[in-house]
């Protein structure tokens, strides 16, 4: 059901949508942010529906909700991160953010070479696998078969793989922000 | 969401993010089952911090084996490593034909000394 600004800027629409979110919203920030933090996401997340829907409809307005609030959340957890945040790594990560926002090329060479640098990483034999399904294609079964192990063990080492993917990417962020601070000192 | 903070389940609970690895590994099999299909929609509905881990997780698992790059990177793997195992294969074909030839050799000394 499309939402129209006239709807949603009524108190009972305002009061219906956070009625409805409000609750699970809470409670799942709760488990990554502090309860003041949570407060200011909640706040912040309900000032830019409020300011979306003044510019245009919303097509399912509770999961646009949810994922507006999981993009402040993750801002929040960013700035944590960084440890040694000034002001001026806050211009570079903005430029960054600008510069990227204007050339998809350029995105998509950084996420490519991050990705095959986590990919090369991974431990031969989550590597095989990875292979195995992501780029042949085939099929856990096959797999299984191929390389004389079990289907519950093809599906271990996809598991590890995807988990060593995300953790060397956090870890190389993390080295990169650690990088980019001290350069612009 | 461009930015790699935006698809690695940034500050949502490890055994949350284990859960969501293993089911976006199971539904990613061609032979995946509709009882496991609904088992996963059940887990999803659960929780919030479900469908965040699932969303961003999937992001990156589908990234991760369709970029370009990185097939042609895995592909440039693929052969160093196989262009390795067939030069240690050369090496030890190499070894095995010498070693043949020193032992005859050595029998048709033998042989003549005897």
């Amino acid at each position: 059901m499309m939402t129209r600004p006239r709807d949603f800027l009524s108190d009972e629409a305002i009061a219906t949508l956070i009625s409805k979110t409000r609750p699970q919203l809470e409670n799942s920030l709760l488990r990554m942010l502090s309860l003041s933090d949570v407060e200011d996401v909640l706040q912040d997340t309900y000032l830019k529906i409020f300011l979306v829907l003044q510019q245009q409809s919303i097509d399912n307005i509770e999961a646009f909700t949810y994922r507006v609030a999981r993009n402040i959340a993750i801002d929040k957890l960013r700035q944590y991160q960084r440890q040694e945040t000034t002001h001026r790594q806050i211009e570079h990560d903005l430029q960054l953010v600008h510069s990227r926002a204007e050339s998809d090329v350029s995105v998509q060479v950084h996420l490519q070479t991050e990705l095959s640098l986590a990919i090369q990483s991974l431990p031969a034999s989550c590597r095989q696998v990875f292979i195995a399904r992501r780029i042949h294609g085939l099929s856990h079964k096959e797999i299984a078969e191929l390389l004389s192990i079990s289907v519950k063990t093809v599906e271990n080492h996809l598991s590890k793989a995807l988990k060593r993917l995300r953790q060397s990417l956090i870890e190389r962020g993390a080295k990169e922000s650690r990088t980019s601070s001290r350069e612009d000192r | 969401m461009n930015i790699i903070e935006d698809w690695v389940g940034i500050g949502i609970p490890e055994d949350i993010i284990a859960q969501a690895c293993t089911w976006i590994v199971k539904l990613d099999d061609p032979d995946c089952s509709t009882e496991t299909e609904g088992a996963f929609l059940s887990w999803l509905e659960r929780d919030l911090l479900h469908q965040w881990a699932y969303e961003e997780l999937a992001e990156l698992w589908a990234k991760a084996g369709s970029i370009d790059s990185v097939r042609e990177g895995i592909a440039v793997g693929i052969r160093h490593s196989s262009e390795t195992v067939e030069a240690g294969l050369r090496w030890w074909e190499s070894v095995t034909v010498i070693a043949i030839m020193t032992a005859g050799v050595l029998l048709g000394i033998i042989n003549a000394s005897t």
